[in-house]
């Protein structure tokens, strides 16, 4: 999994690629929790280049949605990672955004 | 020699399916009431060598009493630790029998089928039904044993079984591979002994060869029983591999010390039964009692040596530490208080079985992985229900202990109807993987509920104000029902009996997710109210 991070604005993105499951869950929760340690206010995960997200996925999305005053922002899901927010209600506790523009928009 | 085969494997059908109900019931009987029995009756060693010598009498086949007490094992009757005595009992009682009467169990059999095949299929209040079932099953496993006995027996008068055993005239190693051969096949050591005895008084076989006919037929005995514990693991294994490993230490050491005998004419074995009697038959029975007797000698004062070993060698399987109790163990206590955490911190427990399955769903790892996490589930859920009869009828429980426990209780049952649908929703997820609309289903169902019971259990665990609040807004979303629609109305490709399984998965989705949401704010209620 690869992931890359930029401050745009008010806004810090996290840009996810590869599937986020099992095998990948504790690389991408260190590396949401470092910009949150690093006093990121508001976080959009760009999730355009993630192929599943399992629910270990969810999870590392939950624990640092829970680290945040204000609601975590999502965007540019795939058919199938959409089912999985749909299932599992992630859809009510995250903003979803079709894409990372607005998702920065807000 | 069709019928032969077609024999043996309806003999086989029958010990197993005898062995499943044997299983199945006793886990009904094994209330905790009777464990303690049972437990007092096997405490002293000695005492489970009778009781051993008890079941070779009532079974005459030690791969029999084996997978008799397998089952007990499996229904949390017994321990391993009280196992192994009487496996000794069972292997040291059935050399005595030899030397007594041989009962034909056959028509005990039938009777045993016939009476409780009818308490089982008409009692009305549905009371005898486990110990009728258990027994039922009991006769099953020698009815199949039996019929693989009676298939086998045609055998005898095959022109090639005459010359087997005519080429065996002299030579040892070949009856010991005749004797080996024949318990194998005709499930008994103690039938071939006696078989053996029989040769022996026919003038067919000297002493000698009917004594490595014996030997041979304790090590058929074990292959056998390695065979037929093959799929089995955990502590089921090893009482297993301890009767495969008793007869196997009883041929390293005599096997050689017969030879030793016979060639060097060294008195051992068979110059101290020749002391006790002139009668060629009564010395095979003891020699064959001293086959039984000396890795008997050596094992017993070791028993808990040997059960750290077995355990080192055959680990408890993940399900078997799944369902054993860690938190409510025999004794929980005079303190009621005390008591009901211990059962709360247990229930918690049953929601890791809840999320393993999850997790074997994922793989796809099949129905036998399922059934052993149902197995786990249902050993665990016992132990708590009865803790918690135990908590309501011994102590005298203030207002708001009552309270406590009726929410426990409640909780209780969400979480048996929760896993009963974890099931359903397997087999159906498993049915619906044919096709790749199917599959994806599969994929995206598993991870989404699983993400909610992990929610779950960390408002179980953590007693979190936020969790609970989160779990409260994703089943309350409407999700499933979105993604449910969309794959029926928008996938064409997808055949009517797969439409009906995926109608009949997000069913079982959606009432696991609102299970999931009421059990959370249960969880929650519950921490409100310490």
């Amino acid at each position: 999994m690869e992931i890359t991070s930029e401050q745009i604005g008010a806004v810090t993105v996290a840009r996810l690629s590869g599937d986020l499951d099992t095998g990948t869950a504790a690389i991408a929760g260190e590396a949401l929790m470092a910009l949150l340690d690093d006093g990121a206010q508001t976080l959009l995960v760009n999730l355009e280049a993630v192929g599943f997200v399992s629910s270990a996925g969810l999870r590392v999305l939950l624990t640092a949605a829970k680290r945040l005053s204000s609601k975590l922002r999502v965007c540019g899901l795939n058919e199938t990672v959409q089912e999985v927010f749909d299932i599992s209600g992630f859809t009510s506790i995250f903003d979803v955004y079709d894409s990372e523009q607005l998702g920065l928009d807000g | 020699m069709l019928l032969v085969l077609g024999s043996v494997l309806g003999g086989l059908g029958l010990f197993f399916v005898g062995l499943k109900l044997l299983t199945e019931n006793l886990k009904l009987l094994s209330g905790r009431r009777l464990r303690e029995k049972v437990a007092t009756w096997t405490r002293n060693p000695f005492l489970g060598v009778l009781w051993g010598g008890l079941f070779i009498t009532i079974t005459q086949s030690a791969a029999a009493a084996t997978f008799i007490l397998i089952g007990m094992l499996r229904a949390g009757m017994l321990t391993v630790r009280q196992i192994l005595p009487i496996m000794i009992g069972v292997n040291l009682i059935g050399g005595v029998i030899v030397l007594v009467l041989v009962f034909d169990v056959k028509l005990a059999v039938f009777l045993l089928l016939g009476i409780t095949g009818m308490i089982y299929s008409r009692d009305p209040s549905g009371s005898l039904r486990p110990a009728a079932g258990a027994a039922f099953g009991v006769g099953m496993l020698f009815l199949g044993l039996n019929t693989t006995q009676a298939g086998i027996a045609p055998m005898a008068e095959m022109a090639w079984f005459k010359e087997a055993l005519a080429s065996s005239q002299g030579s040892y190693v070949l009856g010991f591979l005749l004797g080996a051969v024949f318990s194998f096949v005709v499930q008994s050591a103690l039938a071939v002994v006696i078989l053996s005895l029989a040769f022996l008084q026919a003038d067919l076989f000297s002493l000698e060869q009917c004594v490595m006919i014996a030997y041979g037929a304790k090590v058929g005995s074990s292959a056998l029983t390695y065979f037929l514990s093959n799929s089995l693991r955990g502590e089921s294994r090893q009482v297993a591999m301890f009767q495969v490993t008793f007869n196997l230490l009883g041929a390293v050491i005599l096997v050689p010390a017969f030879y030793f005998e016979i060639y060097t004419d060294i008195p051992i074995m068979m110059a101290l039964a020749a002391q006790f009697s002139s009668s060629e038959s009564i010395q095979l029975g003891l020699v064959n009692l001293m086959f039984n007797a000396v890795p008997a000698l050596l094992v017993f004062p070791g028993i808990g040596l040997c059960t750290r070993t077995l355990s080192r060698y055959f680990p408890r399987s993940s399900e078997e530490e799944l369902s054993r109790p860690q938190y409510l163990l025999e004794h929980t206590g005079d303190d009621p208080h005390n008591a009901m955490e211990l059962i709360e911190l247990e229930q918690t427990r049953l929601l890791n079985i809840l999320s393993q399955s999850f997790d074997a769903m994922r793989d796809d790892l099949g129905s036998k992985k399922m059934d052993s996490l149902k197995e786990s589930f249902d050993g665990l859920d016992e132990v708590i229900q009865e803790a918690m009869h135990d908590l309501s009828s011994h102590h005298q429980l203030s207002s708001a202990l009552y309270d406590r426990l009726n929410a426990v209780l409640n909780i209780q049952r969400s979480l048996a109807t929760a896993n009963q649908e974890i099931q359903a929703l397997s087999a159906q997820l498993s049915a619906l993987r044919g096709s790749a609309r199917g599959q994806r289903f599969a994929r995206v169902a598993v991870d989404g509920i699983d993400a909610i019971l992990l929610t779950l259990i960390d408002v179980a665990k953590e007693h979190n104000e936020i969790d609970a609040q989160l779990l409260g807004q994703m089943t309350s979303e409407d999700g499933m029902a979105r993604v449910r629609k969309a794959y029926l109305a928008e996938d064409e490709s997808m055949d009517a009996a797969s439409r009906m399984q995926l109608l009949a998965s997000a069913n079982h989705c959606e009432r696991l997710i609102w299970l999931f949401g009421d059990t959370g704010q249960a969880y929650h209620a519950l921490a409100l109210s310490d």
